[in-house]
């Protein structure tokens, strides 16, 4: 299945034509196909999840994207330019799948390093640190990186990708390794960003999270393109549809089941509503204040 | 402000303060381990002091430039932090600077914390006016005889015990002053072997009937000195000196050292500054070369490498030393003569014994592989000159030795050539990172 993409737009911030990446490992120089012959465009605004299982691709995708994997063949343009211009790159904000960041300095040294590597000035790094720092609530861990849980650390990654007000987000399995609390604190800044009117490229292995932020899937195998489309046009089952009541007694529902059939329809079972289990986790901690 | 603030990183994560503790630890060890009593006199050796510190830096310093500059761009590597650092809008020779400047700020505040307490520390043995603070203010040549015989460079002496001591007159010595110092090289050897600590009491007079003596380990290959005062001079300018086996049967390489003249604390002061200067530029070359490597090696390795090719420098000119004197003392029967003197109290000695010369080939054929082998690094090397020769200098730096601006500047400049290919190398090798 391949599903007609919507989602070009006529002047993309991402466009890949034809991208193939084969790395050569080893003493034999064995090939590796990373990448074969991948198109993906994705507008303004537009948050595109890239999915697909441990290998097939996302990570060299990305980098693509990012400037710092060239490939063989086909042609990448970001923000309009070539992947690693400098101009582009201060406009792209990435979170890496690992934390790559230096564990011996403090949260706010962290963001005052890339900051400076930005090339902000002394009052804008401060400025920006402040802001972000309050919005994903990081206020409270004064020790070095070192010493921060795994989830504060993917939140101070995620303010780094932030610190230069991008127009690019590149999240490489941003809320992999996260409670759902804070993987709900990282995703709700993802959606803020794309009502703001940033663009959002990411990966991720909880699906929920996905399907929750995602304009439009990518799904990547083995380095091809195996299905691509809105994420709700995606997950529709064809000719089934889903009517739901509450408080529907035994009689009633036994009468809207006979009707359906009557009128032709498959009977594919009866079932209470259920919630899936990221939901009722959410909803239990609910209301039970904010956690440090 | 980018390079600043790429060098003030790396100077957080590779000079914190384990590295400092351990370093000054380190150079509190060195100092404090080896023996400086003055082999005459009772006093500092302030000379081996000299060397003590500058071998202290020079040790120290390689060590903490290669393990510091390996890892600049390699622990970036490893820890998967480079992709994201290389994300920003920073050129690749800016990083390579940065991590440069970094490691060297390090470097500098090592070198000016080691010279600032090893000046002390020399400064502790000197006497009030600074005249122990000793440079080679004019390279005199040695007058030592004999019995009025000129040495022979490489001469070889018989020691044993119960026999007469070898008797040594030198000349000149009014031009000493009062506080001079007599220095001489001796290397030692025992049962053919190169001793390591071999005791003969040295004894320094006008003449056999004013000698006053102290025994002294004579350690392999060690310069050592004796404080000579007024009633050690004879009113000929002359002085006698006897060397005695004290506890086995030894020989002695006696080769021939200038007199040491003192010198004004201020001069020395500019020599030291010097000798400083031209370890901590070996250093930073050393570390910048290290710098680059770590972009395409690990840091374990690239400190392998980079050490290893530092050590193997220092090491070839030790093993020159060391095969030097090895061949001399094999070659002792040839270069030394027989004759018996009677020289007054001290009775007749005999210059030298006879040795069982073929016993020593095998020491003779080491010592020609050594040198063979020496002079093919050095061929090599003439080809490809070794970036470390300004560390060869600092030693005749700090002992006030005149080194020619133009020699130090050719030193640098061979450094610089092996540093900044290395670094261009770097920056383009970084950039080549994001087109792989």
């Amino acid at each position: 299945m391949r599903p007609t993409n919507d989602g070009h737009a006529a002047d993309p911030v991402v466009a890949c034509r034809g991208v193939s990446k084969t790395y050569r490992t080893g003493w034999r120089r064995r090939s590796i196909e990373a990448l074969r012959g991948v198109d993906l465009s994705v507008g303004r605004g537009e948050i595109v999840g890239v999915l697909g299982p441990n290998g097939s691709g996302k990570t060299t995708l990305f980098k693509t994207l990012l400037g710092l994997v060239a490939p063989d063949a086909g042609d990448v343009r970001v923000l309009g330019a070539k992947p690693g211009a400098n101009d582009a790159k201060a406009r792209i904000g990435f979170v890496p799948e690992d934390n790559e960041l230096h564990s011996f300095l403090t949260i706010e040294s962290t963001l005052a390093l890339h900051g400076r590597l930005l090339g902000l000035d002394r009052a804008a790094i401060r400025e920006r640190t402040a802001r972000l720092v309050s919005l994903l609530h990081l206020e409270s861990h004064r020790g070095p990186v070192r010493s921060l849980s795994k989830g504060t650390v993917r939140k101070l990654a995620m303010a780094v990708a932030l610190l230069g007000d991008p127009d690019l987000l590149v999240l490489d399995e941003p809320t992999s390794g996260i409670d759902p609390l804070l993987s709900r604190e990282v995703t709700d800044e993802v959606l803020r960003r794309r009502d703001a009117g940033v663009t959002v490229v990411l990966s991720s292995h909880l699906l929920a999270d996905v399907e929750r932020v995602c304009d439009r899937l990518v799904v990547l195998y083995f380095g091809e393109v195996i299905c691509e489309g809105r994420t709700e046009e995606l997950l529709e089952r064809d000719g089934e549809r889903v009517l739901r009541f509450r408080d529907l007694d035994e009689k009633a529902r036994e009468s809207i089941r006979r009707v359906a059939i009557e009128s032709g329809a498959t009977d594919l079972g009866d079932e209470p509503a259920r919630d899936d289990l990221s939901s009722f986790f959410l909803r239990l901690l609910e209301g039970r204040g904010e956690r440090r | 402000m980018r390079v600043l603030a790429i060098a003030g990183t790396t100077i957080r994560e590779h000079f914190r303060w384990p590295v400092a503790v351990v370093a000054l630890l380190g150079l509190a060890v060195w100092m404090t381990a080896f023996d400086t009593t003055a082999a005459s006199g009772g006093g500092i050796d302030v000379h081996e002091r000299e060397r003590i510190v500058f071998g202290a830096i020079t040790g120290l310093g390689s060590m903490l430039a290669v393990f510091a500059s390996t890892a600049a761009f390699s622990e970036d590597i490893r820890l998967r932090r480079l992709d994201l650092l290389l994300l920003r809008p920073v050129p690749p020779i800016v990083w390579v600077v940065g991590k440069v400047l970094g490691v060297a700020f390090g470097i500098v505040v090592f070198v000016l914390v080691a010279a600032i307490a090893g000046y002390s520390w020399i400064a502790k043995g000197a006497a009030a006016d600074g005249r122990d603070l000793a440079l080679f203010r004019q390279a005199t040549p040695a007058a030592m005889d004999f019995e009025g015989r000129a040495v022979a460079e490489g001469e070889v002496v018989d020691l044993a015990v119960g026999g007469p001591p070898v008797r040594l007159r030198f000349e000149g010595i009014e031009r000493l002053g009062d506080d001079g110092r007599l220095t001489m090289r001796v290397t030692a050897f025992r049962e053919k072997r190169i001793a390591l600590r071999t005791p003969i009491v040295v004894a320094v007079g006008p003449d056999d009937t004013n000698l006053r003596s102290e025994s002294v380990n004579v350690r392999r290959s060690f310069a050592f000195g004796m404080r000579l005062g007024p009633d050690d001079i004879a009113p000929d300018g002359t002085c006698l000196v006897t060397l005695r086996a004290e506890e086995v049967d030894c020989r002695l390489l006696v080769e021939p050292a200038a007199w040491r003249m003192r010198a004004e604390r201020s001069s020395h002061g500019i020599a030291y500054g010097t000798a400083v200067a031209a370890s901590a530029i070996g250093l930073l070359l050393l570390a910048s070369i290290g710098v680059a490597l770590s972009i395409v090696l690990s840091a374990p390795t690239g400190a392998f490498a980079l050490g290893f090719v530092t050590i193997a420098g220092f090491m070839r000119s030790f093993i020159h030393d060391l095969a030097r004197a090895v061949r001399r003392q094999a070659e002792a029967p040839a270069a030394t003569h027989s004759h018996d003197h009677s020289h007054g109290p001290g009775g007749g000695h005999s210059h030298s014994q006879p040795h069982a010369g073929a016993d020593d080939s095998w020491l003779d054929a080491v010592a020609n592989v050594a040198l063979y082998v020496d002079a093919w690094i050095l061929q090599a090397l003439a080809v490809v000159p070794p970036p470390f020769a300004s560390f060869q200098e600092v030693d005749r730096l700090a002992a006030g030795r005149p080194v020619p601006i133009a020699a130090l500047a050719s030193h640098v400049g061979v450094a610089a050539a092996y540093a900044i290919p290395a670094l261009l190398f770097g920056v383009v090798w970084l950039g080549r990172r994001t087109r792989r």
